[in-house]
């Protein structure tokens, strides 16, 4: 039963305690008869709530048409909330904000959730999938498969690194283009940068016996988790995204036997275009179909979250 | 400004008005934070009122920016509210219909529905806090709404924060931001005619992202911030950008509306990049100098104003 979108009247506003901070959040509630489940959404990193073309809000009222709560938040330090949020590391997700609003949730007397998040918010969503058994569904949109610190300098540099093999660097920087611009200081202090984060790599990787260890271990860790307790996951990226040709590298590794043993519980869909680097109306609207279906197929097989799962027994290593 | 210190907070239980408000007391500013849903029609707006314990000396609104532009004020626009509230003036933030988590389609939003917005605001914020007097604050294309509500406030101060001065000007600026999107991502190299073609045709088009529409274009672009202005005000412009000296465009609006009656104050804010670009490196605003510049320039000038001024709405 689809009913129509939520709009002001069907919402709630709340600061909600989360360590010594105050979340700001908006509460959809359903319009039809509730599933029994609070899909909550994480922003990616600095993002409001209220969203790049308002897509978080549209996203959450229409979910309240399919029998969901549905609650968008402010991380601390962004827009509506209180505190300042110094740094966006993804290995250093946002949990005590996503703990509070689940705890918030849990007093109004549901306690089945999903989590849907964008690139730090999906990293976000995972970590907290992984370690909240009442999480039942996650839907990850554009989540990088490495840890960085959003913007920190060098990031583009390990990017390369991953995407560009050792033989097309170097021929590469045979070129007699790239030569020439070595006299550009600028330009020579990033080959420099690419060629060190190249190094690493491949040293880090020999030293440890893993081509794929630049792949973030709490990721792994966390979508084993996941694939443990039988949570059903959608992966969503755009085609031409650098988190998408990541990804798909890191699928030649411990990641892709990973997803290989989950079967038909986790879904992978890139869709045309890019969903995180340069955004446009279409991916947008295309990104709020998949998961408005995936989520509309998945609410009457709702895992409950306290339910205990037999493990796959999965071995990463 | 203090406006990093948010310890001693406590919550306050549901809104006086409706269970669905969300209410907090900020304990170490001194004031009280609501987040509402206002507005007389069927499309409610999404309002917050930043407000001290006490009784509110005076009212400010802050009407925002579009787009692009809205996601870079945001924050700086919550830390002013917060920081003016602090100083006993009570502040009402609020979205657009059609934008942000207020009801409403963006396609219809014109120029005129922004402006009825910014009054709806306004009216609300007399009404529930009881103040006799009202300043308006807008940012960017924010500026040429809070101009115009302006007028129905007699006397009100008005703080300009980077404003669009012409209209045409503005529009030709977004439809170049999308070419040169269309330029990096696709290779394509359609004309700026053929862009507006597109809009009237389709009646949107994707500006990085954001769908700008045909009505809010149609409504937008004969808007001039000069024949806004009401007369005989205290304004504050403040010019946010990359240049050391006022544009020339801020120049020839400061002497037409001293020309007209105004006292003029304007501050140049030389910030790290440009209004439309989004840095990649994070940095929160409550660390900016130039936030703090910001903020520090409004707060004073609105509190003095209010403060040494027997006036107002």
């Amino acid at each position: 039963v689809t009913g129509p979108a939520a709009v002001s009247g069907d919402e709630t506003l709340a600061y909600i305690p989360a360590g010594d901070d105050f979340v700001f959040g908006v509460l959809s509630y359903p319009t039809v008869q509730p599933v029994g489940c609070a899909v909550v959404h994480l922003p990616a990193g600095g993002a409001a709530s209220s969203g790049h073309t308002r897509e978080t809000v549209t996203l959450s009222r229409s979910l309240a048409g399919l029998g969901y709560h549905s609650m968008r938040l402010d991380y601390h330090g962004v827009a509506d909330s209180t505190g300042i949020a110094e740094v966006f590391r993804l290995d250093q997700p946002f949990l005590t904000d996503v703990n509070g609003v689940l705890k918030w949730i849990d007093g109004m007397g549901i306690d089945r959730f999903a989590l849907v998040g964008m690139c730090f918010g999906a990293r976000t969503a995972l970590a907290a999938a992984a370690q909240e058994p009442h999480v039942g569904l996650a839907v990850l949109t554009s989540p990088p498969v490495r840890d960085f610190e959003m913007g920190a300098a060098g990031g583009w540099a390990t990017s390369t690194a991953v995407e560009v093999r050792g033989w097309q660097l170097t021929k590469r920087t045979l070129r007699v283009e790239t030569m020439r611009n070595l006299f550009d200081r600028k330009k020579r202090r990033r080959y420099v940068r690419i060629a060190k984060a190249k190094l690493g790599l491949v040293s880090g990787g020999m030293r440890k016996r893993k081509p794929d260890s630049w792949v973030s271990s709490a990721f792994l860790r966390e979508m084993s988790a996941l694939v443990e307790r039988h949570v059903p996951t959608l992966f969503i990226y755009g085609a031409e995204d650098k988190f998408w040709r990541e990804f798909e590298l890191a699928r030649q590794g411990r990641l892709g036997r990973l997803l290989t043993a989950a079967g038909d519980l986790v879904e992978v869909v890139s869709i045309p275009g890019s969903i995180h680097d340069g955004r446009s109306l279409i991916t947008q609207e295309r990104t709020r179909e998949l998961i408005t279906e995936w989520l509309s197929r998945h609410r009457t097989d709702l895992p409950k979250g306290s339910e205990s799962r037999s493990a796959v027994g999965l071995q990463l290593d | 400004l203090d406006v990093t210190d948010t310890r001693g907070l406590t919550v306050d239980g549901p809104g006086s008005d409706s269970p669905s408000n969300a209410v907090r007391m900020d304990a170490a500013l001194r004031i009280r934070d609501e987040a509402f849903f206002f507005g007389p029609g069927r499309d409610r707006l999404f309002g917050c009122l930043h407000r001290p314990l006490g009784e509110p000396k005076a009212g400010v609104v802050v009407c925002s920016p579009i787009d692009a532009e809205l996601r870079r004020h945001y924050r700086k626009e919550v830390l002013l509210g917060r920081n003016l509230a602090s100083r006993g003036l009570a502040v009402l933030r609020f979205h657009y219909r059609g934008g942000g988590h207020s009801d409403g389609d963006a396609s219809q939003v014109t120029h005129d529905s922004m402006v009825e917005d910014a009054l709806t605001a306004s009216e609300w914020l007399v009404e529930k806090t009881g103040i006799g007097r009202m300043g308006l604050v807008g940012t960017r294309w924010g500026a040429m709404v809070a101009a115009r509500a302006a007028q129905r406030f007699e006397g009100a101060p008005l703080v300009l924060w980077d404003p669009i001065v012409d209209g045409a000007a503005y529009l030709r600026e977004v439809i170049r931001l999308r070419l040169m999107h269309l330029l990096k991502h696709s290779g394509d190299r359609p004309s700026s005619q053929a862009l507006v073609q597109e809009l009237h045709d389709r009646g949107f088009i994707d500006v990085m992202g954001d769908a700008f529409h045909r009505a809010f274009y149609e409504s937008a672009s004969d808007r001039r911030l000069e024949a806004d202005m009401p007369a005989g005000r205290a304004i504050l412009l403040i010019q946010i950008s990359l240049d050391q000296e006022l544009r020339g465009e801020y120049v020839d609006l400061v002497d037409r509306c001293r020309r007209s009656g105004s006292d003029v104050a304007k501050r140049n804010i030389v910030a790290d990049v440009p209004w439309w670009f989004r840095p990649v490196q994070w940095q929160p605003e409550e660390r900016r100098a130039s936030t703090g510049e910001l903020l520090d320039a409004t707060v004073d000038w609105l509190d003095g104003w209010f403060s040494s001024s027997g006036v107002g709405a």
